[in-house]
């Protein structure tokens, strides 16, 4: 399996095409040849889904992650954040969702900054 | 897929512009270079600044972030930056920053090249945000949005910082999370 750590077994996503289904443990988002309708991540027991089909404006989906450290209350935190969502063109529609305890926030970010992983 | 791998690096600013004019020299381990990291000893240390004789700059330092592994992804981007706490009691002692490119960028516009022995005269300066910036501050050296992975990095971020110190600041030792002289910085970039 590529890249599969004890970090990953409670934390993985699963990327469903007209044909297929992958893991994020297998394969990596951008190998897949075929168009991702839907992606599914599940992380510490909670699961989200995102469906192309559910967005009438939808013109793909897109997922990335967040890195880094950050200081939160002189806490050093290791960033760690999964994104994943759908795009209209211009705006990314995203379910951020914490690495550490699943827990998850909707925010908008600006395609043209993240186009690079579409 | 696991997380790519970072580092932060910083070395002397005598260190010649040929030592750094390519990728693979700035990949590589660089004259004089030692890790960045919280671990005591390993700050990015500004030294000393007078301001006996009122507000002051401190030396300029040099700051390198990059991927030594990839983690199964193969692109990072969106790099940000920002002076996430400090506990400076004048609004007018700073921290300023230039993103940095090897002479091998010919025509740098979000960075400058790198110079040798930069003094604050050296390079054009912006403020460093103290909150997460709205897009990316920081670039490669070839500025893209982007650095491409395969193991490592196709590059590096390379930035150029100083402090500027009002004449009324507080004196005392800055750093880490040290109550009332906090010095801490954030970095955050975006992988797939």
């Amino acid at each position: 399996m590529k890249s599969l750590d004890n970090c990953y077994r409670r934390r993985w996503e699963l990327y469903t095409t007209e044909l297929c289904v992958y893991d994020s443990r297998q394969t990596n988002y951008k190998e897949i040849e075929e168009e991702v309708i839907q992606i599914e991540t599940n992380v510490e027991g909670k699961v989200y889904i995102i469906n192309k089909f559910d967005h009438d404006t939808c013109k793909g989906l897109i997922r990335w992650r967040f890195g880094g450290q950050k200081w939160i209350n002189n806490i050093l935190v290791k960033i760690d954040e999964w994104c994943i969502g759908w795009h209209d063109g211009e705006i990314c529609h995203m379910k951020c969702i914490q690495f550490k305890d699943g827990s998850m926030i909707e925010k908008d970010f600006d395609l043209k900054e993240y186009e690079a992983h579409l | 897929m696991a997380a790519p791998t970072t580092r932060f690096r910083t070395f002397p600013i005598s260190v010649t512009a040929a030592e750094l004019n390519t990728t693979t020299e700035r990949l590589a381990a660089i004259s004089g270079e030692s890790v960045v990291s919280t671990g005591v000893g390993n700050e990015l240390d500004f030294g000393i600044v007078d301001i006996s004789a009122g507000a002051a700059n401190s030396l300029v330092k040099m700051l390198v972030w990059d991927i030594t592994a990839d983690g199964g992804n193969t692109l990072v981007d969106t790099f940000k930056f920002w002076l996430s706490l400090n506990g400076f009691d004048q609004a007018g002692t700073i921290v300023k920053y230039q993103p940095i490119s090897g002479s091998d960028n010919a025509a740098p516009s979000t960075t400058e090249n790198y110079i040798e022995n930069a003094v604050v005269a050296s390079y054009t300066w912006t403020t460093l945000d103290e909150s997460e910036p709205g897009a990316q501050n920081v670039y490669p050296t070839d500025e893209g949005s982007s650095m491409v992975l395969s193991t490592t990095a196709d590059d590096v971020v390379m930035i150029a910082l100083y402090t500027a110190v009002s004449a009324d600041e507080t004196t005392g030792t800055y750093k880490g999370a040290d109550a009332g002289y906090e010095f801490q910085y954030n970095f955050q970039y975006s992988y797939s």
